[in-house]
């Protein structure tokens, strides 16, 4: 149980990543 | 297209769809043929769910909405990770314990027949057109690229989906799915380099970026609220998160899928890689369509994009009309592309002044080249009413013919049609389970019918296939065919997904009052969308939040009277 919760951990954190990324990208070439 | 284009095509699609018929052959009985005897590992899960997703029109549309639109859509996706939580924790381990066959068939031993036959049938109703829609799409393009007649497009890819989903099924599906995954990434990848190799010597991948940028086209995080704003942050996250929840945890097309798993963890494992895998591969999609975007600023690009509407267009009355907007076009295209090599080289050199003259001239050319295109869709418009305007769809695969080199056109018209196919074929697949399952087995019993229900599985494959055919052959303009195929999602998904929610987390609904709620909330939806009150994206939340509610009201309702 406790590694299913990490990896669900791991896919928003990825998640949480790319908007942050995203974000950086859309300022940063704006 | 060349001969050595053709063979690559003609060879690809032989291989897949022969690989996918060997490894299914044997299939005889019902579990083999709807769910691949349950003993798939989780990244054939994985790359099924995603080729299912991933249609022909998500190769064919999206480059060319990035061109037009920048890299907003990318925020559509932001919901599906979340999506694949949730399913991991409450839908994978309910569907796989009670060992079903189709999502609906939970609903008869949640509630009772009249809402499984309900859902269902919404479902057969919606997969059905919109597996017309995804045949059709990539014909209609393809026709016009390779200048052959649409129909037999459209037959010719029916009728190899319909080959293989009737001989194998389920594995079928799953084992060309495979396959069509791996040609897909490598033919992207493929692409991202060529359009990058292919922009002029002075400018950099970097500066590419940053010319986008400047005009508009990296504007890939919207965080201002609007409920008609189609795709911002907000609507993102949440109006996506219940539309990929509605998609994946109740569209048998999906829900078939990771029922292939061997286990829960493998059918959990494989939408978790899909979790992972989808924003970075919509990434690369957009950004290919971007840099197309950039390609066309220091190269002359075609007036229209749609080739057979400009010949029609040339051969009216009108096509002297239309040489002058060409020229005229063509001369706006150079002092674009002077502005934009100005632009190029002052940012490169980091001059914040010259880059805001320099960004003052592109965008007045810019414009300049946008008003001599619309001056050319009107006379488009005067000649023939009827004429589609709208060449965003055509964008990528014209760049493709035009300016990339032999072998690796046919490679990339072979990815439009494994895309299509692998959606297409989910889609039969899932459109017998159910036709099977929720209505032949549950009208005759299991295995009580006259023919056998494997049998019945393959004839009702084959006659979704001819029904998909039909309606990709009368299907008319449908603008964007992204948007129409998650515009048509949207009107059913979020009253199915609340049927589904309330079953779930709402122990004391009975089955009549999820019934009610969900006609009440299916005319609300419909009526929202017709009266256009708000960005399609929240009809899926707002179908969803209404059948649980009126279904929590009702059985409030029922109880105090029962007291």
């Amino acid at each position: 149980m406790k590694s299913w919760t990490q990896l669900y951990t791991v896919v928003i954190g990825f998640l949480v990543l790319n908007i942050v990324l995203l974000y950086w990208l859309t300022k940063y070439f704006a | 297209m060349s001969n050595i284009d053709w063979t690559v095509l003609a060879v690809t699609l032989f291989a897949i769809v022969a690989y996918g018929m060997w490894r299914s052959r044997g299939t005889k009985d019902l579990s083999g043929f709807l769910l691949a005897d349950k003993e798939l590992p989780w990244y054939h899960v994985g790359l099924s769910v995603m080729a299912t997703q991933a249609s022909a029109i998500t190769f064919l549309s999206t480059p060319g909405q990035a061109y037009d639109d920048g890299l907003r859509f990318i925020q559509f996706y932001f919901g599906l990770p979340l999506a694949m939580v949730l399913l991991c924790i409450a839908f994978i381990p309910i569907f796989k314990g009670l060992n079903v066959y189709t999502a609906y068939e939970y609903l008869e031993k949640r509630f009772d027949n009249k809402t499984r036959t309900l859902t269902a049938f919404l479902f057969l109703l919606q997969r059905g057109l919109s597996t017309g829609i995804t045949i059709y799409a990539p014909a209609i393009i393809l026709s016009t690229i390779l200048n052959i007649d649409i129909n037999y497009t459209i037959i010719f890819n029916g009728a190899i989906v319909i080959l293989y989903t009737v001989y194998g099924g389920t594995k079928a599906v799953s084992h060309t799915q495979l396959f069509q995954m791996g040609v897909i990434f490598a033919g992207l990848f493929l692409a991202a380099y060529m359009v990058v190799h292919l922009l002029p010597e002075q400018v950099s991948f970097v500066n590419a970026l940053k010319v986008a940028g400047k005009m508009d086209k990296m504007n890939a995080i919207d965080t201002g609220f609007d409920w008609n704003n189609k795709y911002n942050l907000w609507s993102g996250l949440i109006g996506g998160f219940f539309l990929q929840l509605s998609y994946f945890g109740t569209d048998q097309s999906q829900v078939g899928r990771y029922l292939t798993g061997s286990s829960v963890a493998q059918s959990r494992l494989g939408l978790i890689m899909n979790g992972l895998v989808k924003i970075p591969m919509q990434f690369l999609i957009l950004g290919i369509g971007v840099l197309v975007f950039v390609f066309y600023q220091f190269n002359q690009a075609p007036i229209f994009f749609n080739q057979t509407e400009l010949k029609k267009l040339e051969q009216s009355q009108y096509a002297g009309e239309l040489k002058a907007l060409q020229q005229q076009y063509a001369q706006a295209g150079e002092e674009k592309k002077e502005a934009v090599l100005l632009l190029s080289s002052a940012l490169d050199a980091n001059n914040d002044e010259a880059i805001s003259a320099a960004q003052r001239t592109t965008e007045s050319a810019e414009k300049n080249s946008k008003a001599i295109r619309s001056q050319m869709t009107e006379l488009m418009k005067k000649n023939n009413p009827a004429a589609n305007v709208n060449d965003t769809n055509y964008i990528f695969l014209s760049f493709v013919t035009q300016k990339l080199p032999i072998g690796v056109v046919g490679l990339l018209i072979a990815i439009i049609f494994l895309a299509s196919m692998g959606s297409a074929a989910s889609g039969l697949n899932s459109l017998a389970s159910t036709t099977v399952v929720d209505f032949y087995q549950r009208m005759y019993g299991e295995g009580n019918g006259r023919f056998s229900d494997f049998n019945v599985s393959r004839i009702s494959t084959f006659l979704w296939g001819v029904f998909c055919i039909i309606t990709a052959l009368y299907a008319s303009k449908l603008g964007n065919l992204i948007e129409a195929v998650n515009i048509l999602g949207s009107l059913f998904y979020g009253t199915i997904l609340g049927v589904f929610l309330v079953a779930f987390y709402m122990k004391k609904v009975n089955g009549t009052s999820v019934f009610i709620a969900a006609v009440i909330a299916e005319a609300v939806v419909v009526a929202f969308w017709w009266a256009d009150v708000v960005a399609f994206l929240w009809l899926n939340v707002l179908g969803c939040i209404i059948v649980m509610l009126i279904a929590w009201l009702i059985s409030r309702f029922q109880k105090s009277i029962a007291q």
